[in-house]
């Protein structure tokens, strides 16, 4: 079993698609819509690096794609789900927590200005 | 609309990703296409998706292409004997086809290492009878005067002139005009080319230009070589240049190794491949009209109206020439392509060398019906592990593309083997060919055009021979597959192709054996070849004529001590000098010859081979005469003019009347005709002999070429001693070589043995992998019936009934193969009888000796496997159905 330092770091676009699975299980496009969402409109994604991160996160045993439609109201057949497996939580967080403290350093280090 | 453009795009994905993520993709470009609301968001959109396609989707199939490997890689491992033997198959058959296409593409394709050479042309003459096609010094400096600056030269032919005292110092040299150089648009490594200016007047400017290899060779590269001395026939010449490196002139066989200046003709005795009319051909040859020995070439490039500036001013000339006006035969200069310079080689091998090339094809394709022999046994043997991989869901194309990744992957390793055998055997193969030329052979060098070659069979190979096995074994009826393949042989669908195949490399290696057959008495009937002199216990020397330093006077009392002298050696029997030794190279026409009582037709050309030759010259090289005596004591410069013909002179000039006591003559009838001698080959082995006329060199006097030395038995023991006499008699006459008559006509044939040998090799070779093949079908065979011999056995069938149903196999598809080869091998001979000396194309005994040796291999192919039907265990048989 890899550890999820194993993964670190990850991607932009990785962490962005991880993220986006975390709340809820997602369709590609929904990932994209999210994506965007998030981030203002800056990140995005090509429907090609999209999927071509989903293959990688599939084979990498992060994400897993579901057999059952999560939301039988608004589910549209024709598409494929996708759910953060417990392996790509823990890569999420670990890459989260990385960030997190990158951050912390930029502080006190008086890069950034500390939280007041 | 923007989607199904979109769902084309979408090919740039390999198949197996398209037919995952595909609609995917769509769904989610679709979407994002409806959200756009103006046209410069929708540019973006399109923009984004296809980068993003064009980064994604290479990456992908690199993926793939990186699992098939490391797959393939995988299986290579688990069969190591079946991956050895498809790559040393293919590596055989691949390199067989680029050793000989590196020789093809040395000798026939590769052009001169000088920038544009298809621009390049030399001049040629037409005109209404045969004429000189070199040309005078003089109408080359009237042509040169017409043409812009640098776009036209002359030069000689490459000379062998000498360096030192011993005989193995020469150079190849030639001497060529100051716009040589500018014209071939050859740079200089060091210091400067031979100029205009250097030619201006003869023996004025004693400069050479070295060549960039002779420089490194025979100087050690000393970077202080600009105005040291080189000595070519006792001339010193100050080295002034370095020719760039790689240029080594244009003739492909004779590397040049020094460049003179042409007005240095005289001081270097520069005397070979001239036509002269007249005296004077002991002056220098620049100032001389009636003197034919240059080459001109010009740099034409398309578009330029050389051609007709060069026929003006030609023609201006000859109506100024008086010799030209009074006998006008409509000259006309045309332009022959140069890119690829001279080449004897070129002309006398270019048909062996297709033949060659033929012969490696069917080597090759013996080599692929091998591979895809084992490659469809191999999937048979997987049929199980596909089928379930394709009921799983895999798709076709992926496992398909799997196959050929594997059939690529040991075509490639065959292929850079087969690169590997080219280089050596490519150079080695030159080496072969040109062994005529003793101390200089040309380099056969891997290009990038043997290496494109070379890929694109080993491509050729891998797709085709690689596919069909792997579209067979993915084929969609799965459950027989999984049905039958349980019981651990699958069902030989690909038995009759294989047997189809086995036939095919049987007929094929027939057509290489009997062209090895064929091949094998032509060379044994040149070498057999009544040549009109008898080759045995003959010894030749060969005199350097240019370098005799002894006045002509004297001349004749120096070869009657030279020959008695070396009379006296034990062993010899006669001895006797010549300008021409036999088989040499040596050529020298002369004419037009007037004969008494024959009437020349208008433009007739009456010009016969012509040699000097001494006392008792025919009775030492065992030339029967005829008629009529042989030269004696008597013929000397005061006698009458005497000559000897030949039989094809005698019959050709003095049809119904006895040649003896007529006469001839160039321009009176001045000379009688003493005696007719047999006709020879003199020029080569392969040359039937032509009309010939022999002059006693005492009545002229001139210097000898040639000694000849007849002995009781073996000459090669008598070389010492003659060498002995000649240093001491006659110092001043350098040897250039000395050889046995019968080595010489080895040499000749040289071309012809290579050819044989290499045909032999071939056909070995397909014989041994259409063996391997049968085998390889039997083997399989037996295996698969391995139950029924068992129940055979069981039943009471003697050992000898099974291996005869066994071997029965065998000879049934060698028969077939050996039928079909048969009819395939006398319509090849029949196109290549041009190579074949007094062989009849369709000769029997060659057929039924090349089908003979087939059945053996068949029979001995069928053997192993019969003897293993003949070894089932009924029990254990019986127990694994």
């Amino acid at each position: 079993m890899p550890l999820p330092e194993d993964f670190l770091p990850l991607h932009k676009d990785t962490f962005h698609i991880l993220v986006s699975l975390a709340c809820q299980d997602r369709h590609g496009y929904s990932i994209m819509l999210d994506v965007a969402d998030r981030t203002n409109g800056d990140l995005k994604l090509s429907p090609s690096s999209l999927y071509a991160s989903i293959k990688r996160l599939l084979t990498q045993g992060l994400i897993e794609e579901l057999s059952e439609r999560p939301d039988p109201e608004h589910d549209d057949e024709r598409r494929r789900y996708y759910r953060l497996t417990t392996l790509g939580r823990n890569v999420a967080v670990a890459e989260a927590r990385r960030l997190e403290k990158l951050l912390a350093d930029a502080r006190m280090t008086g890069l950034l200005p500390s939280r007041s | 609309m923007p989607s199904r453009l979109f769902q084309a795009l979408l090919h740039l994905y390999p198949a197996q990703f398209r037919e995952e993520y595909g609609r995917e993709l769509q769904l989610v470009f679709t979407g994002r296409y409806k959200r756009t609301s103006s046209t410069a968001q929708r540019i973006a959109l399109w923009l984004s998706a296809i980068a993003g396609l064009l980064i994604e989707a290479p990456k992908e199939h690199t993926q793939m292409i990186r699992q098939d490997l490391a797959y393939a890689v995988r299986m290579m491992r688990k069969g190591p004997l079946f991956s050895a033997t498809v790559i040393l198959t293919l590596a055989l058959g691949i390199g067989a086809n680029s050793a000989i296409f590196s020789l093809l593409n040395t000798v026939i394709l590769r052009t001169l290492p000088v920038a544009s050479p298809q621009d390049l042309y030399v001049i040629r003459q037409e005109a209404s009878r045969p004429v000189p096609q070199r040309f005078t010094w003089r109408t080359f400096e009237h042509l040169r005067a017409a043409m812009p600056a640098g776009t036209i030269a002359s030069m000689s032919r490459v000379a062998r002139m000498r360096t030192g005292t011993a005989e193995s110092d020469v150079a190849s040299v030639q001497l060529v005009s100051g716009e040589y150089f500018p014209t071939l648009q050859v740079p200089m490594a060091h210091g400067r080319a031979i100029t205009a200016d250097d030619n201006l007047s003869p023996g004025a400017a004693p400069v050479a230009v070295i060549s960039h290899s002779y420089w490194q060779d025979h100087f050690a590269g000393d970077p202080a070589i600009l105005n040291r001395t080189l000595l070519l026939n006792n001339v010193k010449l100050n080295i002034v240049g370095i020719a760039a490196k790689g240029f080594q002139g244009v003739w492909l066989e004779s590397p040049v190794q020094a460049w003179l200046p042409i007005a240095m003709q005289r001081e270097v005795r520069y005397a070979q491949n001239y036509s002269a009319a007249g005296p004077g051909q002991d002056k220098p040859w620049m100032t001389q009209d009636r003197i034919w020995w240059l080459e001109i070439v010009v740099r034409a490039p398309a578009g330029t109206q050389h051609a007709a500036l060069l026929n003006t001013a030609y023609q201006r000339q000859l109506a100024a020439d008086a010799e030209s006006a009074r006998d006008p035969l409509q000259r006309r200069l045309v332009l022959e392509s140069f890119s690829h310079g001279f080449s004897a080689l070129r002309n006398t091998f270019s048909k062996p060398l297709f033949a060659l090339m033929a012969m490696a094809g069917l080597v090759l394709l013996i080599a692929c019906a091998n591979t895809a022999n084992l490659l469809f046994a191999r999937a048979a043997a997987r049929q199980r592990e596909i089928a379930i991989r394709l009921s799983l869901g895999a798709a076709r194309t992926r496992i398909v593309r799997q196959l050929l990744t594997e059939g690529l992957l040991l075509v490639t390793i065959a292929g850079a083997l087969a690169v590997w055998f080219a280089q050596w055997a490519g150079g080695a193969l030159v080496r072969l060919a040109t062994s005529t030329n003793t101390s200089l052979s040309m380099t056969a060098d891997v290009d990038t055009r043997v290496l494109a070659f070379t890929s694109a069979i080993a491509l050729f190979t891998g797709i085709v021979f690689g596919l069909a096995p792997a579209l067979r074994a993915t084929r969609p009826d799965l459950t027989d597959a999984l049905k039958t393949a349980s019981k651990g042989g699958a069902a030989g669908p690909s038995q009759r192709t294989a047997r189809g195949l086995v036939v095919v490399q049987v007929a094929l290696s027939i057509v290489l054996l009997a062209a090895a057959g064929l091949l094998m008495q032509s060379l044994r009937n040149l070498l057999h070849t009544d040549l009109g002199f008898d080759r045995q216990h003959l010894l030749s020397v060969w005199l350097n004529r240019a370098l005799t330093n002894y006045p002509n006077n004297q001349l004749p009392e120096i070869y009657r001590r030279l020959t008695e002298r070396i009379e006296t050696i034990p062993g010899v029997r006669s001895t006797s000098i010549s300008v021409c030794g036999l088989a040499n190279g040596c050529r020298s026409l002369s004419g037009p010859f007037e004969f008494e009582g024959y009437q020349r037709r208008p433009g007739e050309q009456t010009a016969l081979l012509t040699n000097m030759v001494g006392q008792g010259y025919f009775s030492t090289v065992g030339t029967p005469l005829l008629s009529g005596r042989q030269f004696n004591e008597h013929d000397t410069q005061g006698s009458a003019r005497v000559a000897i013909v030949n039989q094809a002179a005698a019959r050709k000039y003095f049809a119904n009347r006895q040649a003896v006591g007529q006469r001839l003559g160039m321009e009176r009838i001045d000379t009688e005709i003493v005696g007719v001698v047999q006709d020879a080959r003199v020029l080569n082995v392969k040359e039937a002999a032509i009309p010939m006329i022999y002059y006693p060199i005492f009545q002229l006097p001139v210097t000898a070429g040639a000694i000849e030395i007849r002995t009781g038995g073996d000459p090669v023991p008598q070389i010492t001693a003659v060498r002995g006499i000649l240093a001491e008699l006659a110092p001043k006459i350098p040897v250039e070589r000395i050889t046995t008559m019968s080595a010489q006509i080895e040499l000749n044939l040289s071309q012809e043995r290579l050819v044989l040998w290499l045909t032999s090799a071939f056909g070995v070779l397909a014989l041994g992998l259409a063996a391997f093949g049968l085998f390889g079908v039997l083997s399989y065979a037996v295996a698969r019936r391995t139950s029924e011999f068992g129940i055979r056995m069981a039943l009471g069938a003697a050992p000898g009934r099974v291996i005869g149903d066994v071997l029965r196999e065998a000879l049934v598809m060698a028969v077939i193969g050996i039928a079909a080869g048969i009819l395939l091998a006398m319509g090849a001979a029949q196109l290549a009888s041009g190579l074949l000396h007094g062989v009849d194309p369709h000769d029997w005994q060659t057929m039924l000796a090349a089908g003979l040796i087939v059945i053996c291999g068949a029979a001995l192919a069928g053997l192993f496997p019969a003897l293993r039907a003949a070894r089932v265990d009924p029990i254990v048989a019986l127990r694994n159905d």
